[in-house]
């Protein structure tokens, strides 16, 4: 099991400019990462998506992009999971338990199966709430602006979080 | 290959309960003239011995029709073999056995090689290859021969002469060949994704399929081809046309000036939009500088972990231990309850590699407060300097209308002769993109597929290439298929026509020498002999002993082409006989196989069997009837002369 993005998710990004901004590239990662960040924060997910192929080798890590920040991602999806089923955080049995059913440090990505299965639906839901905010995106610099802006005003994107 | 019976053997069997054992000599007689009176178990010992060499699959009933009586609940026949694979090798000593269970009638076959190193029973009937694939059921009859036969191979319906002569001469090879030929192609077919076109219509199909494809691709490519090069034409009179509003800009001094600090001005916020969006997307992808939404969420994991104690310290690897070493550190003993409770319960505890992962985290998402540049702060700034680059853009345009305004008549047809070719740029770069993209994603983007994209008619080129190798290499197999079969199917008659011819010659041979009294002949064999005579064209109705003679005939001169030097058994072959048929008969018949075993009782001594007293290479057996309802077996001349009908040898 690896990290997949739906089959719009990937068509919405298709035509953002691929060239490298001071040796730096707009990943296939950070098009799954901008989906997912927006689904955790909202801790709601897609119930059945439709995804393709996975944009990862089998048995990849998280690319070096994103190799300093992949234990952030595994606790956001731990604390997402938390609110999305609404756990008492006060319960240490409960909290270590649901770290144990996510997580799973000998797999590539630190995920179990159903920690990299609950990440793809966040991601998918994620970009459902994203399209509902802006179009296909065909600059990397004005999609980072308008994404920003979209973070910072998160009325409708499902959460009622302060930015 | 040469092969013998030596002996068998019968144990609670329906000759007789107890353990009986015949031989026929060492080495085995050439002619074994078994004498058992009417009701004692020839007709079983024949089937007996047709069951071991065909490994026959016998039902219940037939099992428990060999029984001796109700008290035995097993029994066993056991038959001798000497297999001589090539003349002057030693015999190889096969003994087939049939062990019987007549409480579940069932029967399982097994074979003993004593000669073989390992020694021990084989299950299943083991014999030479050759041997194994000849000896089925129908030919077995031929030589443990089977009174019906001789009838059936006269009734045209039964075509059992027919079959006699391609059990020997394996056609029936052919024909399981031509099965195996369908069978074949039709796997092969059925493996090609295409199962529709196997036709020289499915052919024609295919074909067109890519012919038409290929023309698309052609299409396809050619305006590729020319858009790119019109966009190529377009861009340079575009850039010319650039230069020359840049000319006639500069031709006002004041507004020259102007544009070199806006293109200065425009080049330095290139740099610094790439400085910013490179520092916004690495703040982008740190959860931490993201927002201060998610690092307070962060922030919250870890005081939960904080505030809960996880991960806890003890590990289920710590309870695995105490369960396996039987002693608690506080020293009490692990009983086998404390232990499957310490197993069971151990998986509430994370592993050390879970601790550690989690440790790490919570250490990590205390930490995330202090990340330092945000992602707000670099794509505020990035925001600022696109709106700088709009504002210079405009700035730009500005000073060409100023000029123009100026008087520079020229400079409005060009700027108008730039507007249209930029707008025209831009759709040829759409088309182009749309013509030319192979991203998957972007395809699908732009509703792309093989009517409108290189690359994918491409794909359904090289898709429509493969079915038809796929549907024209079907066709052709089955072309070869049925040119095949035909051809195997008239090889099969031709052969079968041709040794119908040679074995009626050879049997009307024979018959001429048996059958002196008429001039007994086959005139056809068409499934079944067809008899002619001297007196009658058409000779339906014979003798017994002419029936039996016809028999003889027949299979005599299939046998004496066959490879193998098979034995011949054959039960009460004189009963049915008059006295000259006999002599006559076992004056012509003792020489026609190498080993023969007759199943005779005491009327066949008269003329038929006393023919063999002078013959040395001859086994007596008697088989008489015991008071125990056992039978005993004598071997000798003495012995058979004295047995009477009732089967009282004395």
């Amino acid at each position: 099991m690896s990290l997949r993005m739906t089959e719009d998710m990937s068509a919405f990004f298709a035509r953002i400019d691929q060239s490298t901004i001071k040796g730096v590239s707009f990943l296939e990662i950070d098009k799954y990462y901008a989906c997912l960040m927006i689904g955790l924060r909202a801790a709601q997910i897609a119930p059945d998506p439709k995804y393709r192929a996975s944009f990862l080798a089998a048995g990849a890590k998280f690319p070096d992009a994103y190799s300093d920040h992949d234990t952030y991602l595994l606790g956001l999806l731990v604390e997402a999971e938390i609110r999305r089923r609404q756990l008492d955080p006060d319960n240490r049995d409960l909290i270590e338990a649901e770290t144990v059913r996510l997580l799973d440090p000998q797999s590539p990505l630190g995920l179990s199966d159903q920690g990299v299965d609950l990440m793809n639906k966040y991601a998918a839901k994620g970009f459902e709430l994203l399209r509902e905010k802006m179009g296909p995106p065909r600059a990397i610099e004005t999609f980072l602006v308008t994404y920003a802006e979209i973070f910072w005003r998160p009325a409708g994107l499902g959460s009622s979080q302060p930015a | 290959m040469k092969i013998r019976i030596s002996d068998w053997r019968y144990e609670n069997l329906r000759i007789g309960a107890g353990t009986e054992e015949v031989t026929l000599g060492t080495p085995p007689k050439r002619w074994s003239l078994i004498q058992m009176p009417n009701g004692t178990g020839k007709t079983t010992t024949m089937a007996l011995i047709r069951a071991v060499l065909g490994e026959e699959a016998l039902n219940a009933s037939q099992v428990r029709a060999f029984r001796a009586n109700d008290e035995v609940t097993e029994g066993k026949f056991e038959l001798g073999l000497l297999v001589e694979m090539a003349l002057g090798e030693p015999a190889v000593e096969h003994r087939l056995t049939a062990d019987f269970d007549f409480a579940n009638g069932s029967c399982t076959y097994s074979t003993l090689r004593p000669a073989m190193r390992s020694g021990g029973r084989e299950p299943g009937r083991v014999l030479p290859d050759e041997l194994q694939h000849l000896l089925k059921p129908d030919f077995i009859k031929l030589f443990v021969f089977d009174g019906e036969l001789a009838r059936d191979i006269r009734q045209t319906n039964k075509r059992a002469a027919d079959q006699a002569i391609r059990t020997l001469y394996q056609l029936d090879e052919i024909s399981n060949l031509r099965q195996r030929v369908s069978e074949f192609v039709k796997t092969k077919q059925d493996q090609t994704r295409n199962t529709t076109g196997r036709t020289q219509k499915g052919v024609t199909q295919a074909r067109r399929a890519l012919e038409a494809a290929e023309e698309m691709l052609k299409r396809l490519e050619t305006q590729l081809q020319s858009k790119s090069a019109n966009k190529d034409t377009l861009d340079s009179e575009h850039s010319k046309i650039r230069k020359e509003i840049d000319e006639h800009v500069a031709q006002n001094k004041d507004l020259e000036e102007q544009r070199v600090v806006l293109d200065a001005q425009a080049d330095g916020l290139k740099t610094d939009i790439q400085a910013s969006a490179r520092e916004a997307l690495l703040a982008f992808r740190n959860p931490a500088t993201l927002s201060s939404s998610v690092r307070a969420n962060l922030t919250r994991l870890g005081k939960v972990l904080t505030d809960a104690r996880l991960p806890k310290s003890p590990a289920s690897e710590f309870f695995a231990e105490i369960a396996k070493g039987g002693e608690c550190i506080c020293g009490r003993t692990i009983g086998e309850a404390e232990r499957l409770a310490l197993e069971k319960n151990r998986d509430r505890y994370l592993a050390h590699d879970q601790i550690n992962a989690i440790a790490t985290m919570k250490t990590r998402l205390n930490r995330s407060g202090d990340a330092e540049t945000d992602y707000v702060t670099a794509s505020l700034t990035l925001q600022e300097k696109l709106e700088d680059q709009n504002i210079n853009q405009k700035k730009r345009a500005r000073l060409e209308l100023e000029a123009e305004e100026r008087g520079d008549k020229d400079l409005a047809d060009l700027r108008r002769r730039a507007g249209v070719l930029e707008e025209r740029i831009a759709s040829l770069s759409q088309e182009i993109e749309k013509l030319s993209v192979s991203d998957a994603a972007k395809q699908a983007a732009l509703r792309c597929d093989d009517t409108n994209n290189v690359p994918l008619a491409r794909s359904k080129r090289d898709a429509c290439e493969i079915t038809l190798r796929e549907v024209s290499d079907s066709f052709k197999l089955s072309q070869q298929r049925d040119m095949l079969l035909s051809q195997l199917q008239r090889i099969e008659q031709q052969s079968l026509e041709t040794l119908r011819e040679l074995i009626r010659i050879e049997t009307n041979k024979r018959l001429e020498k048996l059958v002196r009294m008429e001039e007994l002949r086959v005139a056809r064999i068409d499934g079944a002999l067809e008899l002619t005579s001297d007196k009658v064209e058409r000779r339906d109705n014979v003798s017994e002993g002419q029936s039996l003679s016809v028999a003889y005939a027949f299979l005599t001169s299939l046998l004496s082409k066959a490879p193998f030097d098979l034995p011949f058994v054959v039960d009460s072959p004189a009963v049915s006989l008059d006295l000259d048929v006999r002599r006559e008969v076992s004056r012509i018949i003792p020489n026609l196989f190498n080993q023969m075993v007759l199943f005779v009782i005491s009327s066949e001594r008269a003329a038929f069997a006393e023919t063999f007293y002078q013959r040395p290479d001859t086994q007596f057996v008697t088989l008489e009837k015991r008071p125990d309802g056992g039978v005993g077996c004598l071997y000798g001349l003495d012995a058979f002369k004295e047995q009477t009908s009732s089967g009282d040898a004395i």
